[in-house]
């Protein structure tokens, strides 16, 4: 299954390298003397060619690398210039030009960490560029043509979750072609929103969201749908997922029996994890839930209001006439002011959605049942959203009266007095501190939101959890979808408290990551990986503790003198390159491709070995810092 | 503009605006081999990220994680970029989107400028950087920023004398006095709007007066007076050249207000703001920071603690209203504040250096260019609950801040399900077309 | 470096034509400019010295002594030495050939 293209040619027995030293129209010659360094570096055993130019990257330039490779029959290119950032990628497509494979071409910046660094100093920068590209000549008496990594994948996704974020991602992943296995634990598609009779900001229910969504997922071709079907074993990587399913419940029949579900095992290229959120359940006592039966969670009140008839809310047998809403239950909580959770830890995140939440079903009620008073007690009010604003603005209107706390003093919620269930007493901030005693029918905590207990998916999966337990995006800013495992992406509210519209967002951008992962029948591999040589590999299974990616390196069986022994080898689609095994490997059997242990050697030796102008080496010594 | 010979007047996807959002939806569409043009109006693409400082919550620094991407976008096969361009319209009917650009003239030829700078050391005349906000200098004729791309030279003709001193020091003959204005159309299977957004005039709050002081600066400035590399090198207040000891920042100084007719909340000003004055506290460790503030939405993820570190290492929060902002003696600025949590206690507080949170407005004008109406906010539609980056109009989506203020995340993310959406749309009008009539791939662009 | 061709003049005598016609006088602004940072060198040829100093020497504002500093900061015509209570003070580079990089580095910017 695991082929690796890369050409492992013999190395040239005689390196004939062309060095081209880039005078960048003075910013590097005015410093650095390129004549001089040109005409010292062709003392360097193998170097061939090397010439200078004003502008290397120009058109000319890059012509002149390319005749140059042909004419002299160059196996080895360098450039010194600017920073590879602005044009090792240019050099690399000039070298190909000439009909030389791109990774026998090595870039040295003798600009950025060459003249600018040490305009003070030209003859050390002069020296210093010099042995930078002493070393890297030397280098390239190693280099080896390659090639990217290509490996066969397939073009289906598991979606695991069937809330609306694996509905969306599903959708949209099947409408590209790529096929699809959604997976639900539960008995039904629809997850969460189901229980949400009117959603902000449209006023739209959650039933007719999923309904939609659902209705794509049932008449699409490309979507397999399992529910009451959990995930029992993951193996592979990118491209190559191998998946066991099963039934949900091995102990209740009726999940089986509703699900239908059966052991199964897939072979998929990407998987979305699209496993939702729990909602925070607070402790007993904690803002006097459970110790009153009118406090009441969010959720609990969702389904309360929209159960209620036209002539108002009844809880308990009673009239709700007077509504508090507590914000922050479960969310921005303060070490040593809250309860720890079991992991004892506090939640110290915003859950984002819930000062929303609040004023939308507030207003909610409102509208329905004008008489309501309704009392709203926040540290600060988060509608940032689109539209968000406006319910604030509404509810403040309304009549909606707000208290603002501090979080290290959170509100005390009491059994009331004058025939009300219970009270909130707390110091209000927007009027100067004041203690002031609330009487209300019923208390609304305004639950935040929590990771769900993940425990086998997160094993099976190999991810990393943050601090918050939700689990971690591989970059919070720019790869908000993507996980540290190449294939692995995340959809919704598995990854951090969102709104509807910002989960759904989040599923089509994980859709979008896994069509671009699956574009092709196959995936590209970075060439830089790991590699054993199995000539000299001993057995000794040092590099193995040493990974820190499971499965990239494997215990493989080969016949040697007529035994059988264990040697170690890599898997290119879990191997990072990132180098951790090659220093313990005891008779150095083990290398980086690309980044061999022989190539920093010869690095060193050539940067020792360099032939100096007759400039006095210790002018290198100041070449380093800034020149006053 | 990236080159003058047009390849192909057909692109499956044109992407509008190549700041954060239009690059990653350019590159997540060309992942997926759509032919993308994205478009920039100014001369660089990289949108405000590239001038940030660092970003909130982990402190990256801006260009060092915005660069690659930019990089990734300009050089990858399937996307051209053309720079200093405009779109004016946008159609969309019989299927087809046209888009009515408008190249503006660089007056240098790109396929010849190698990105030197000898025009730029020759040229005599410095005007106001926008790019450092104005607090730095450009020459008439210069490579715009450092990490530009392209990396070509641009000559401004509001500032040039046409001394010809750029054509002397030219090595390529590239500078070009004769360029004019020039006005194409190309068509579109999808089009992709990341047009971002502007901030509001910092002077339009009257009874602020940044109009009379150099101290009352936009956060923008303040981002580029953190930069390693600003237009000073380090932080002083703009009048004088003093090192600043105690800044005070305004919150929803242009948004949630009535009075200016920004209701809304501009979302990332509470978190920019935080990490700002973070940044100061490590540059001038003995500097007052000072936070006036309403509410403080701090919703991200990691973003509630970065908001208590910031408590932690001694910001002052302090829930007010800011009444008026005047200019006192020695150059510093007097804030009357309503102390909220005083009973509306009303004090006065020097600073010597004011940060005014302006609000996001939107840029892109949708009756005008898309011959459809606006939100109320004035940015785009989004008018399916479901395609939420689906602006109404067939064909035409957007992400980022052109669909309402958002940080970077957030418009990245949606960047990713503009792309979805546009890409679906592609595959099911395609669906009958076989893959031989799509166009052929475009040549590369013709790059650094 | 080369020379100025009959095409390269006919052509910046048509772009300055154009820029008349729509009424704009880059000329003005350029001489205010120059006139600005000579004034300024020559404030700065007595020694270093800070924005006020200078603002007090030369009769321009502060803001346009501090933006002028920025532009020679950049192209390497300046430089920051020292600073005298709050206020960084500035020296003349002795002239030479103009590169990028060669400014006096972060101070008190953070680093990336």
């Amino acid at each position: 299954m695991i082929r690796s293209t890369a050409q492992v040619e013999s190395v040239a027995p005689e390196p004939r390298i062309g060095v081209y030293v880039c005078r960048c129209g003075g910013n590097i010659s005015d410093v650095i003397d390129t004549e001089k360094v040109a005409e010292t570096i062709k003392l360097v055993p193998g170097v061939r060619v090397s010439k200078v130019h004003s502008f290397m990257c120009s058109e000319p330039g890059q012509a002149m690398i390319a005749e140059d490779i042909k004419k002299e029959q160059l196996n080895r290119v360098v450039v010194a210039s600017c920073s590879p950032f602005l044009h090792e990628l240019t050099f690399r497509v000039a070298v190909r030009r000439g009909g030389l494979n791109p990774y026998l071409y090595e870039h040295v910046n003798i600009r950025e960490q060459g003249s600018w660094s040490h305009h003070g100093d030209p003859e050390g920068a002069t020296v210093k560029a010099i042995r930078l590209l002493a070393a890297a000549v030397h280098r390239l008496y190693h280099a080896e043509p390659l090639e990217q990594i290509r490996l066969p994948s397939h073009r289906r996704a598991l979606v695991i979750g069937g809330g609306i974020a694996g509905l969306k991602a599903a959708v949209d992943l099947a409408a590209k072609d790529v096929g699809v296995v959604l997976v639900e634990r539960e008995p039904q598609l629809g997850g969460r929103l189901l229980g949400l009779a009117s959603l902000f900001p449209n006023d739209e229910s959650g039933r007719a969201q999923i309904d939609r969504l659902v209705g794509e997922v049932q008449n699409n071709r490309n979507i397999e749908v399992l529910t009451g079907t959990v995930i029992k074993s993951v193996s592979g990587f990118l491209g190559n997922y191998d998946i066991a399913v099963g039934p949900a419940s091995a102990g209740g029949a009726a999940d089986v029996e509703a699900g239908g579900a059966k052991e199964k095992k897939l072979s998929v290229g990407a998987i979305i994890v699209a496993t939702g959120h729990d909602y925070y359940r607070p402790g007993s006592g904690e803002y006097g839930f459970k110790r009153y039966t009118q406090v009441v969670t969010m959720p609990e009140f969702i389904d309360l209001l929209a159960g209620a008839s036209r002539d108002g809310i009844e809880f308990n047998g009673q009239r709700i006439r007077r509504i508090g809403f507590m914000h922050c239950v479960g969310s921005r909580q303060i070490e040593g002011i809250h309860q720890p959770q079991a992991d004892g830890r506090v939640n110290d995140y915003c859950s984002r959605v819930c000062c929303t939440t609040v004023l939308h079903q507030a207003l909610h009620a409102k509208r329905r049942f004008p008489y309501l008073a309704v009392f709203d007690f926040h540290q600060d009010i988060r509608t940032y959203g689109r539209l968000h604003e406006d319910y604030y603005r509404r509810a403040s209107e309304a009549g909606v009266v707000f208290f603002r706390f501090h979080g290290d003093e959170p509100p005390l919620v009491e059994g009331g007095v004058d025939g009300y269930p219970v009270q909130v007493r707390l110091k209000d901030w927007l009027t100067w501190g004041e203690e002031i005693v609330v009487p209300l029918d019923l208390l609304v905590l305004a639950v935040g939101m929590v990771a769900r207990d993940n425990r086998e998916l997160v094993n099976l999966l190999k991810l990393p959890i943050g601090a918050d337990r939700f689990f971690q995006e591989v970059h919070p800013k720019l790869r908000p979808v993507e996980t540290s495992v190449n294939g692995i992406l995340l959809a919704g509210t598995a990854q951090a408290p969102m709104t509807i519209e910002e989960t759904l967002a989040s599923a089509s951008a994980a859709a979008s990551k896994a069509a671009c992962l699956l574009a092709h029948d196959s995936v590209e591999l970075e060439t830089f990986k790991a590699r054993v040589d199995a000539d000299k590999c001993i057995g000794c299974g040092l590099c193995f503790p040493e990974c820190a990616y499971e499965g990239a390196l494997v215990r493989t069986n080969v016949e040697r003198e007529g035994k059988t022994v264990t040697l170690a080898s890599v898997n290119p689609g879990l191997c990072v390159g990132c180098g951790a095994c090659v220093p313990v490997c005891p008779t150095r059997a083990i290398d980086l491709q690309g980044w061999t242990l022989s190539q920093f050697e010869a690095m060193v030796d050539g940067l020792l070995s360099a032939p100096l102008p007759s400039q006095p080496a210790t002018s290198e010594s100041s070449s380093h810092g800034k020149a006053h | 503009m990236q080159n003058s010979q047009v390849q192909s007047a057909y692109f499956d996807v044109v992407v509008v605006g190549g700041g954060i959002s239009g690059i990653q939806a350019a590159l997540d569409l060309g992942d997926q081999d759509h032919k993308v043009l994205l478009v920039e109006r100014s001369a660089s693409i990289g949108g405000k990220m590239i001038s940030l400082s660092k970003t909130f919550p982990t402190l990256d620094c801006s260009s060092c994680i915005t660069t690659p991407k930019m990089s990734a976008a300009f050089h990858h096969p399937n996307i051209q970029v053309w720079t200093s361009t405009d779109v004016e319209r946008v159609e969309s009917s019989d299927g087809v989107r046209k888009v009515h650009l408008c190249r503006h003239p660089t007056y240098v030829d790109n396929s010849l400028c190698i990105g030197c700078r000898l025009c730029e050391y020759a040229c005599p005349v410095e005007y106001p950087d926008p790019f450092e906000e104005g607090l730095g200098a450009q020459r008439a004729i210069a490579v715009p920023f450092t990490n530009a791309l392209p990396q070509k030279a641009v000559l401004n003709p509001r500032y040039c004398i046409a001394c010809g001193a750029c054509i002397k020091a030219c090595p390529t003959d590239a500078v070009q006095f004769d360029q004019r204005e020039e006005r194409l159309t190309v068509e579109a299977g999808a089009v992709v709007l990341t047009t971002g957004f502007a901030l509001n005039s910092l002077e339009l709050k009257r009874e602020y007066n940044a109009a009379r002081s150099a101290n009352i600066i936009s956060p923008l400035q303040l981002e580029r007076l953190l930069v390693p590399h600003g237009p000073y090198g380090r932080v002083l207040r703009p009048s004088d050249g003093k090192v600043p000891g105690n800044v005070a920042f305004v919150l929803c100084a242009g948004s949630r207000d009535q009075s200016i007719g920004v209701l809304y909340c501009s979302r990332f000003c509470c978190m920019y703001s935080i990490k700002q004055a973070m940044l100061l506290s490590g540059a001038l460790p003995t500097a007052e920071l000072t936070i006036y503030y309403m509410d403080i939405r701090a919703f991200g993820k990691g973003h509630e603690q970065f908001y208590q570190n910031a408590k932690a290492m001694g910001i002052q929060f302090v829930k007010a209203k800011v009444a008026s902002i005047e200019p006192v003696t020695g150059d510093d600025i007097s804030l009357r504040v309503e102390l909220e949590e005083e009973a509306g206690r009303v004090a006065e507080r020097r600073h010597d250096l004011v940060v005014l949170a302006q609000g996001a407005i939107p840029v892109f004008e949708p009756a005008k260019a898309l011959n459809t109406p606006a939100a109320e906010d004035g940015f785009l539609r989004q008018p399916d609950s479901v395609k939420i980056t689906w602006t109404g109009v067939e064909g035409v989506f957007a992400a980022g801040c052109a669909l309402g203020p958002k940080d970077i995340v957030d418009s990245i993310v949606e960047a990713g399900a503009a792309a979805m959406e546009a890409s679906k749309f592609l595959a099911m009008r395609t669906a009958g077309r076989s893959p031989a009539q799509k166009p052929d791939r475009l040549a590369n662009p013709v790059g650094t | 470096m080369a020379k100025l061709t009959d095409n390269h003049k006919a052509a910046l005598k048509r772009f300055r034509d154009q820029r008349k016609e729509q009424g704009e006088d880059p000329a003005e602004y350029a001489k205010q400019f120059r006139r600005e940072r000579l004034a300024i060198e020559a404030a700065l040829k007595n020694g270093p010295a800070t924005v006020p100093a200078i603002a007090n020497a030369t009769g321009l504002a502060g803001k346009q002594v501090l933006w002028h500093l920025a532009g020679m900061r950049k192209y390497g015509l300046a430089r920051e030495v020292d600073q005298d209570g709050d206020y960084p003070r500035y020296e003349l580079i002795a002239a030479g050939k103009e590169t990028q990089g060669k400014t006096d580095g972060a101070k008190n910017g953070a680093r990336c």
